[in-house]
């Protein structure tokens, strides 16, 4: 498991690189895991739907860029950037590379098409929503491992009832036969351990350590906003 | 058990989001990374001496240290406590002194709870579960117990209560 709080933001990536060949897929895994449906989200909001499926766009982005050991690399010693926004814009420049592969485009097109950043509003909220609900996916899905592999599941169950749902103690006691004080005290030890993990997460991303109370509220407000 | 509702629920995921973002930050959160940091199990009741030499006074706990969660001081005492680790947080001069101060604060109403069934705070209701779940979280067994003990109390009487 990655430290809670990595000294830097990039600390971990950069470790892992460090290690060789022998934690590239781990790494290839972990990053594919995080960020592949943040990618797919932007895929299908912005003008690289036109070129084809969503999945295979960003499955191809990212197995050709993770294939080369100096990508990730030069995310790191890039500094400022979150990983998202390196990746995001990374898609959209193999979006033109793609295009130009395909239509052969004139040496004017191709200068016009250089252009490297990602732009689109809506697809970059797109993206940013999606990359809210998978930090949100890692940070639970890590600490229901944790639980499960310690044979604690019942005490996430509780959790997600009492936090998410706003289901009392004492009711959730007849369900699970966890006394309410202990739930109590272990859905607290749940909480904290969660707000560690989104900051973990979000710091691992490259997120500042002084902007990450405001990106998670950024997040929320974006997810708020954009539900039915 | 039925399954709770996926994260990928939007609804899920933005109440997660909520949750994790950062309440402004209480003085039991110094108390829980000073905690978190510390290597030697014993931290608790180094803590708690420390406060009960300066400021204690004839009122410390007395015994094995070990044996403090079974022990019952009178109500006097720990009003005792409470107070005077009142004013020894607000006299802190630095966090560890402060943190070590809360404890000792947390610990008589926990003790008043679960020795007296007397709820020895004006703190709201909600502050006072956090308060004793938070503690009880992190200081360690067997200490840990009492704080345990105290937020059954606080559960079995709001259950009482019908809330």
């Amino acid at each position: 498991m990655p430290e809670l709080f990595p000294s830097t933001p990039r600390t971990w990536i950069s470790e892992q690189l460090a290690l060789g060949e022998s934690a590239s897929g781990e790494l290839q895994r972990r990053v594919m895991e995080l960020y592949y449906r943040p990618l797919c989200a932007y895929a299908q909001a912005s003008s690289l739907r036109e070129l084809g499926d969503a999945n295979e766009i960003v499955s191809g982005f990212l197995s050709s860029r993770l294939s080369r050991p100096d990508y990730l690399k030069a995310w790191c010693e890039n500094g400022g950037t979150p990983l998202r926004r390196w990746l995001m814009n990374g898609l959209h420049l193999y979006g033109h590379e793609l295009r130009r592969a395909r239509r052969n485009h004139s040496a004017r097109e191709t200068a016009l098409a250089a252009a490297n950043t990602a732009t689109d509003p809506a697809a970059v909220a797109a993206m940013d929503r999606a990359w809210a609900v998978s930090v949100v996916r890692e940070a639970c899905a890590e600490i229901e491992q944790e639980l499960a592999a310690s044979g604690q599941e019942r005490d996430w169950y509780v959790f997600r009832r009492h936090f998410v749902d706003g289901r009392p103690y004492r009711d959730l006691f007849t369900e699970t036969g966890i006394e309410p004080a202990r739930a109590a005290v272990r859905s607290h030890a749940i909480l904290v351990k969660l707000r560690s993990r989104i900051r973990a997460i979000l710091a691992r991303d490259g997120t500042p350590p002084d902007e990450i109370e405001h990106e998670i509220a950024r997040l929320q407000r974006l997810i708020e906003e954009s539900k039915p | 058990m039925n399954e709770p509702a996926s994260v990928d629920d939007l609804r899920v995921a933005s109440k997660i989001l909520a949750l994790a973002a950062a309440p402004a930050l209480r003085p039991v959160d110094f108390l829980v990374a000073e905690s978190q940091l510390a290597r030697d199990p014993r931290w608790f009741t180094r803590a708690f001496e420390e406060v009960a030499a300066t400021e204690l006074g004839d009122a410390a706990p007395e015994g094995d240290p070990t044996e403090w969660h079974e022990r019952a001081p009178a109500p006097a005492a720990l009003d005792a406590w409470r107070a005077r680790a009142k004013f020894a947080f607000e006299a802190a001069g630095d966090v560890h002194a402060r943190n070590a101060a809360l404890l000792v604060y947390a610990w008589s109403i926990a003790a008043s709870l679960v020795h007296h069934g007397r709820l020895a705070s004006t703190q709201p209701r909600e502050d006072l579960d956090q308060l004793l779940a938070e503690i009880a979280t992190v200081i360690p067994e067997p200490h840990a117990s009492l704080p345990r003990r105290a937020l059954h109390v606080v559960v079995e009487d709001e259950h009482r209560r019908g809330r």
